[in-house]
């Protein structure tokens, strides 16, 4: 298998744990996205994968061959950098072929592998200016294309749209998922932001306090979060959690309000998970009161109280319910995730 | 008030450059003008007659090539020197903050006591540097005695003195080139000695040639180290022209000539420095 393989990759900093034991596997022609709220050690294991951050204890393989202490030219690996780090006083074309002309290749090979790339990127007409005079959309097409024309057998890149406009990071996020399908080389991605993560990912990693907390397709980690920290980091809005106990096949969530508890579980409290996409107007269920309303257009997203618990409800657009408003909620009870209170660890349901 | 605020500011500068900066110029290239035998004589116009004399001159020559010489050689070893000595003093080693202090020192200390310090340390009988070259088995220097060795000495101990100042400046430019170039150079495959003509070189281009140029303006005025070692000997071996300028006007009394000289240097220097911007323009092309 080509890609690359992460074996129990570990970073420390003196006493400081940055990255705590990964061990993932990427096989060629995979777009894996390292996700997790700042500081949670996805720089730190992408850099480790390049080679900028020695690895404190672990291995690292790349096309099935061990690069654990190899400098970063000798991994076979080509990387975009979050500020785009490109050389200022070279010329774009200059840039690209940089990295071509460091390891020997003869002049008219690298200029047709810059203009094979440019030509894919759409930036031909910029291959003569200095990064100076480039927006930062054109930047970021040219750190692309400079990682581009190497063909590595792994693509690493840190948050490489975070300093884009949204708009135009919704564009290159397009761009990038196509690219990669077109190329067919694998490719890690980090970034704290879900929806890019959602959306680009094969599989997405999800990371806290230098941990892995899940590993999965974004589906999977969707739809069975492996924890209430993953339920809370993925999907928005954010999942409601809710603390509740569990009595005669009930969940009572204080002040009266109850609703049906899934099969399964024997523990007496509990946390609930629900989406807020999962509930529905009803004309019996949870009692709603209506604090916020917030119109998206297609989608109408409601802000309010059930018993003393805050609770977020997106529903489709809804045009006559209003702030002070009492309506009813319901959800299927296959849309209810439970967690464990103290570790947070996901208690599987019956048809698990 | 405030309405004169500018006006009145500006007045106070322009009388103040005039007076203190514009009109000593003049006075000296007026000086030129003059036969001068002494500061209390009367003048007498002789026109552009000292000039004659001192450009058909075999020492003006010899004085203005000794200046190169001696501009040039001390501001190559500088640069160099300094910049060799501000990559070393930015990498990561145990007590850096101490040998960056250590290696400015030199730059604090007056010439004199600099000169005096080393002429001491060569001294034919008892200099440190005289009994260790000895034990070491290496010839005996005269160190002021030859025409070359006397040049040598003088840049030897400018470069000791002034290389502190490229050293500080360039460790100050390192500071501001972002990692990630050094990052991303990593990746492409260049090691250090490429990182450095491909990254560093080009990022400090401009201080660089800053650095080039004021040095290289201080160099060829610079009077003291030379005035306080050779005093331009022997046989003229170390005689630049602001040496030959000072010897004139004050040791020969022909303040003209002193005055004529000067201004011919302040001349080569005004067309050094226009070339100079003409091949390195301060504004960069972005
Ligand atoms: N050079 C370093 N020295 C000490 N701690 C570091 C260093 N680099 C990173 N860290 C720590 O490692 C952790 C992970 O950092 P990082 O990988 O940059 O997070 P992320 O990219 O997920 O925001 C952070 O807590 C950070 O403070
Ligand atoms: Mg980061």
């Amino acid at each position: 298998m080509a890609g690359a393989s992460l074996k129990k990759l570990r970073k420390t900093y003196g006493n400081v744990i940055a990255v705590e034991g990964v061990d993932l596997e990427i096989s060629d022609g995979e777009l894996i996205v390292l996700l997790g709220p700042s500081g949670c050690g996805k720089s730190t294991t992408l850099r480790m994968v390049a080679g900028l951050e020695s690895i404190s204890s672990g291995q690292l393989l790349i096309d099935d061959r061990d690069v654990t202490k190899l400098e970063p030219k000798d991994r076979d690996i080509a990387m975009v950098f979050q500020n785009y780090a490109l050389y200022p006083h070279k010329t774009i074309r200059a840039n690209m072929a940089f990295g071509l002309k460091m390891r020997g290749m003869e002049a008219g090979e690298a200029s047709r592998c810059v203009n094979e790339a440019a030509e894919m990127l759409d930036i031909t007409h910029l291959l003569d200016r200095k990064p100076g005079q480039l927006s930062g959309g054109q930047m970021q097409r040219v750190a692309l294309g400079r990682a581009l024309v190497r063909d590595p057998a792994i693509f690493l890149l840190d948050e490489p749209l975070s300093n884009l406009d949204a708009k135009l990071r919704a564009r290159m996020r397009e761009e990038i998922a196509l690219l990669q399908r077109r190329i067919g080389k694998a490719m890690l991605y980090v970034t704290h932001d879900q929806t890019e993560a959602m959306t680009l990912a094969d599989r997405i990693v999800i990371m806290r306090d230098g941990q892995v907390q899940q590993i999965g397709s974004p589906l999977e980690v969707y739809d069975r979060p492996a924890n209430a920290f993953v339920a809370g980091f993925i999907g928005s809005p954010e999942m409601n959690l809710l603390a509740a106990e569990i009595s005669g096949g009930r969940l009572i969530l204080g002040d009266g309000v109850s609703m049906s508890a899934p099969e399964g579980p024997n523990l007496k409290s509990v946390t609930v998970g629900i989406r807020p996409e999962a509930l529905e107007p009803a004309s019996e269920g949870l009692p709603f009161s209506i604090q916020g309303v917030e119109q998206l257009g297609s989608q109408t997203l409601f802000i309010g109280q059930v018993g003393n618990h805050r609770l977020r409800a997106m529903t489709g657009r809804q045009d006559n319910i209003s702030v002070g408003d009492t309506i009813s909620l319901k959800t299927s009870p296959s849309s209810i995730h439970l967690f464990e209170n103290e570790s947070g660890m996901r208690i599987r349901n019956n048809e698990e | 008030m405030t309405r004169w605020l500018l006006p009145g500011f500006l007045t106070v500068g322009a009388i103040a450059t005039l007076v203190l900066i514009v009109g000593p110029a003049l006075y000296a290239v007026s000086l030129s003008f003059y036969d001068i035998p002494s500061l209390t004589s009367d003048p007498v116009w002789v026109g552009l007659n000292k000039y004659a004399v001192v450009l058909s001159s075999g020492e003006f020559w010899n004085a203005m090539w000794n200046g190169i010489v001696y501009a040039g050689l001390t501001i190559i070893l500088q640069v160099v020197l300094g910049i060799g000595f501000a990559l070393i003093l930015n990498q990561k080693f145990v007590g850096r903050s101490l040998l960056r202090g250590l290696t400015f020192l030199p730059y604090l200390l007056p010439t004199v006591i600099a000169v005096l310090t080393f002429k001491w340390m060569v001294d034919g009988s008892f200099g440190i540097i005289t009994i260790l070259m000895h034990e070491w088995g290496l010839p005996a220097v005269n160190w002021f005695e030859t025409e070359a060795a006397s040049m040598f000495s003088v840049i030897l101990i400018s470069v000791w003195l002034w290389t502190p100042f490229v050293t500080t400046t360039f460790l100050a430019g390192l500071q501001t080139v972002p990692v990630q170039l050094y990052e991303a150079a990593r990746v492409d495959g260049a090691g250090p000695i490429r990182q450095f003509f491909h990254i560093t070189l080009p990022m400090l281009r401009p201080i660089l040639t800053v650095i080039v140029l004021l040095r290289g303006v201080w160099m060829f005025n610079k009077l003291d180290v030379i005035w306080l070692t050779t005093g331009g000997g022997p046989l003229g071996a170390t005689e630049h022209l602001p040496v030959l300028s000072y010897r004139k006007a004050f040791a020969l009394f022909d303040i003209g000539s002193g005055a004529a000289i000067a201004t011919l240097s302040f001349l080569v220097l005004m067309i050094a420095v226009t070339l100079y911007f003409r091949a390195f323009p301060m504004e960069e092309v972005k």
